[in-house]
């Protein structure tokens, strides 16, 4: 394996921002370029830094992530999670290239059909091809999720360092703020949100990136207040390095992991929140392919197809699950580097 | 902390609503309000008048009980506690199958490590966190009511004592208890690997006490600590996020209402509704905190 934890965040990161900014069916040539350079880049710098991982632990010298990562890669089913992902993750970029249905094309001359070679896993009540439209929700479920995690873990993340490294009065309105945050139920919130603005792909970004920030804001104050203690800051301070260097060449660098833990095992339930809220009409709007809507379509229609419901049903439980294997053992690994 | 923490939240909701773009009279009214009725409105919620004017008026009407549903025509408050006792059946049940499947499956997966048993019910709790709650329904109706017609698809069929209405209560309940069981099984079984280790046990086992009464009183009442600050949450949790079963199995209940509330721009319903959620919600999550400052000595300091 030559992939690494961050490269492999790297993967995730480009893939979404690619289906972010282009959710249709389109072949945009621009953006696929884009994405065959940027996953080109990856192979070439995984390959360089496991060529310079060898060459460093033939030395004797292993740093902390070099052993985190070796865990890792002993944990089989975080890694069959990984495998996975990355097989979806590029069946749902190059979504168009596998099937030459458009998802949101209807045909009234195949109305809920069964497989066939050409809808190979059916067709839904309105003749739509299942399975492309089933890649373009995991496109969707992929790139909404992950965006919604990295935006939910850099605000969290801001806020707790901002309170951990400031403390006092700051850290004091920060923390009681999100605590009352933390107090409404997050599907409410939502529920209010949308009653209000109406709904679409920004603001259900932004409300599920709002939903967590308690948790993240909490673990980094944590590892803030005791990093900043340590001796490194205070000379830091001393020679007269500005705040904002110090904190982020020096606090957090040194409590970033925890942070990449709590965002590995989150991204699970971000997705199956968001899948619910399109399930319940709130999300993602039709026509775009949503793999909570159509399973919500799906069931007004379980006498006549069951594809229907069972292809974009499991195909949510496969991401959800790997990401939660990923996740777990991401987790061990730095809980048992942490142990050492 | 209680009081405050329920204005702010009602602040808050209040304020999220009031975004809402167009004339806030026909929002509250419907759009197929009279011309005299919208001036009434007005009047009745200081519509015309500042921010916090309009929010000490919106908290009046709804304690007075003059806001009304645009749909129902009924007091807000009557129309969510009517739908109260379904959601609380609901949620209890599940909450009992959950406690009486999760909490033995997770002492025998933790005193049996690395058994048969231990990988068939963690594979299970990894499936249970994985999947939507949506979906687990969808199958199931269509096993047990489409296929084998033993349950009815959906709806609620009376109170949980009469035969009918377990029934119908049956499926909707293993359904939502089935994402608890699975993070609470979890719980379960770190905490008693966690206090097997303890000395103390090992004392208990070499004084000659039986494997079981080790098991079942040292070991467990000390794991019992974050067993139930998992369950509390999850309590909470259930009381609002039951919104995705009840809407598959077309169960009465506060969180269908409100997200057909949202349909139907019934929004004095939504901010009813959503308050009341919310207050109930944040009443479960204190007193969890106070049941947990009792089980655990140590946190009774403050």
């Amino acid at each position: 394996m030559i992939f690494k934890v961050k490269t492999f965040y790297l993967a995730l990161f480009s893939a979404l921002l690619l289906v972010v900014l282009f959710p249709r069916a389109e072949k945009a040539w621009i953006s696929y370029g884009l994405f065959a350079a940027i996953t080109l880049f990856e192979f070439v710098l995984a390959r360089r830094i496991a060529v310079h991982g060898a060459t460093v632990s033939n030395g004797g010298m292993k740093s902390g992530k070099e052993l985190m990562w070796r865990r890792l890669k002993k944990n089989k089913s975080a890694m069959v999670g990984m495998v996975i992902l990355t097989v979806l993750i590029y069946l749902a970029v190059l979504a168009p290239f596998i099937t030459p249905v458009d998802p949101l094309e209807t045909d009234w001359g195949a109305l809920s059909e069964g497989m066939s070679r050409l809808h190979w896993f059916g067709t839904d009540d309105l003749g739509r091809d299942i399975f492309a439209r089933n890649l373009f929700g995991i496109r969707v479920a992929i790139g909404i999720g992950v965006t919604a995690v990295v935006l939910n873990t850099l605000i969290g993340t801001f806020l707790g360092l901002v309170a951990g490294y400031y403390g006092g009065r700051i850290d004091n309105v920060i923390m009681r703020g999100l605590e009352a945050w933390n107090a409404i139920p997050f599907i409410l919130l939502a529920i209010a949100i949308m009653a209000a603005l109406g709904t679409g792909i920004g603001k259900l970004i932004l409300i599920v990136s709002l939903s967590n920030l308690m948790a993240f804001a909490r673990i980094i104050r944590g590892s803030v207040l005791l990093v900043r203690e340590s001796d490194y800051i205070s000379a830091a301070r001393v020679i007269g390095i500005s705040d904002a260097a110090i904190i982020f060449r020096h606090v957090i660098p040194n409590c970033i992991s925890p942070v990449l833990v709590l965002a590995s095992l989150t991204i699970g339930e971000t997705i199956l929140v968001i899948a619910g809220l399109s399930f319940l009409g709130l999300g993602i709007q039709p026509p775009m392919a949503s793999l909570g809507a159509m399973l919500a379509n799906g069931q007004q229609f379980l006498h006549e197809n069951l594809l229907m419901s069972v292809i974009p049903g499991t195909t949510i439980l496969l991401i959800v699950l790997s990401f939660n294997l990923f996740g777990d053992g991401v987790r061990d690994a730095l809980d048992a580097k942490l142990m050492d | 902390m209680l009081i405050p923490l329920l204005l702010f939240i009602s602040v808050l909701i209040f304020g999220i609503l009031k975004l809402t773009p167009g004339d806030p009279a026909i929002v509250l009214l419907g759009e197929r309000a009279t011309e005299e009725s919208i001036q009434l409105t007005r009047e009745k919620f200081a519509l015309d008048k500042p921010f916090h004017v309009q929010y000490v008026k919106m908290m009046k009407n709804l304690a007075t009980g003059e806001l009304q549903s645009i749909y129902y025509h009924e007091n807000v408050v009557r129309v969510v506690m009517d739908r109260m006792g379904p959601t609380l059946e609901l949620g209890l049940f599940a909450l009992a199958i959950a406690i009486a499947v999760s909490i033995p499956a997770g002492i025998i997966s933790a005193v049996k490590r690395n058994s048969v048993f231990d990988y068939a019910s963690m594979v299970t709790a990894l499936f249970g966190m994985s999947i939507p709650v949506f979906f687990t329904g969808i199958l199931m109706i269509y096993f047990f009511a489409v296929k084998l017609r033993w349950l009815p698809v959906s709806g609620y069929g009376g109170h949980f004592w009469t035969l009918d209405g377990l029934r119908h209560l049956l499926m909707p309940s293993l359904v939502l208890s089935f994402t608890m069981m699975a993070s609470t099984t979890r719980i379960t079984r770190s905490s008693m690997l966690e206090v097997i280790r303890e000395d103390y046990i090992r004392t208990a086992r070499a004084k000659g006490v039986k494997e079981r009464s080790v098991v079942l009183v040292h070991a467990l009442k000390n794991a019992m600590v974050p067993i139930t600050t998992n369950i509390g949450n999850q309590l909470a949790r259930l009381f609002a996020g039951a919104v995705l079963t009840e809407t598959v199995f077309a169960w009465p209940g506060v969180g269908r209402l409100a997200v057909n509330a949202i349909f139907r721009r019934d929004e004095p319903l939504v901010f009813g509704a959503v308050l009341i959620l919310s207050a109930i919600y944040v009443l479960v999550n204190l007193l969890v905190d106070l049941l947990y400052a009792v089980m655990n000595p140590q946190v009774r300091y403050e």
